[in-house]
């Protein structure tokens, strides 16, 4: 396990709680660490991007599995 | 589910939706009826009037408020002058949102509702004042809070709680006349530069 990788579980969460706690989650996070999301908002893929290049965070990488979104954020 | 609950809980985010997305006076019972798939009788079952079904709809979105993102910005483990970050950010992503979806920014449900019902109908006026009122005591907590760890100077923390509404609620009606999320983006972050002094002799 990548002692580095930071998870939040935003399942069932609507917008714009996911933007919110990721923003939250990633505050308490050291520069280059990765934050790994998963959520059910369908919103959450735009919000995450518009969030990512507002704030100058990395996407990683961005996967929808099963109706489950997958994102991966580094920190900048 | 029980099927009665959810019978009010279709009427209800019917009404809300529609309300929000166009105005009150514009959408009338049998549309909230259609829209939401219950028989007229079915309506008056639950709600005598469309009154009582405004009333229950500021009542639910002023819920979802409080335990939502209210709840989330206004977290009391966050430094306090952060907390209004959170709520413009909140602001932003959620109006942003619903433009991409509708095409059209819908502004803030109470501000909509405030303006086109202040003038006709005292009881709903009254009871939007109510929720503006809540949401003025959260930005009163979060300075009284600030001035006490010393991240603020003592200011005159009810009025400046009060100017936080009103640019609150002035930028939400500028960003929806614009139809553009932006402005809230732009504009939002100051609302924490707002200062209303106490009186010289006090």
């Amino acid at each position: 396990m990548n002692e580095n990788l930071h998870t939040l579980d935003a399942r069932g969460l609507n917008c714009p709680l996911p933007i919110l706690r990721t923003r939250k989650a990633i505050a308490a996070m050291q520069s280059g660490e990765i934050l790994e999301i998963t959520a059910t908002d369908p919103g959450s893929v735009k919000d995450l991007d518009a969030f990512c290049n507002q704030t100058g965070h990395q996407m990683l990488s961005n996967q929808q599995v099963d109706g489950i979104f997958i994102f991966r954020i580094r920190k900048a | 589910m029980n099927p009665i609950i959810h019978t009010r809980e279709r009427i209800l985010h019917a009404a809300r939706e529609l309300f929000h997305a166009r105005s009150y006076a514009d959408v009338g019972i049998k549309e909230i009826c259609d829209s939401a798939r219950v028989q007229k009788g079915s309506f008056y079952h639950f709600f005598p009037s469309k009154r009582d079904l405004a009333m229950a709809v500021i009542d639910d979105m002023a819920d979802d408020w409080a335990h939502g993102f209210i709840a989330e910005a206004f977290d009391r483990n966050l430094p306090p002058l952060e907390r209004l970050d959170y709520m413009i950010d909140a602001a932003y992503y959620w109006q942003k949102a619903a433009k991409d979806l509708e095409g059209r920014m819908p502004g803030c449900l109470f501000g909509n509702l405030a303006l086109e019902i202040s003038t006709r109908d005292e009881v709903l006026r009254a009871k939007l004042n109510a929720v503006f009122d809540k949401v003025g005591a959260r930005f009163h907590e979060t300075l009284e809070e600030a001035i006490e760890q010393g991240l603020l100077a003592p200011l005159d923390t009810e009025a400046t709680a009060q100017a936080m509404l009103a640019y609150l609620e002035g930028m939400l009606l500028l960003a929806k006349t614009r139809n553009d999320p932006e402005v809230i983006r732009e504009l939002g972050p100051a609302i924490s530069t707002l200062r209303v002094e106490l009186p010289a002799n006090n």
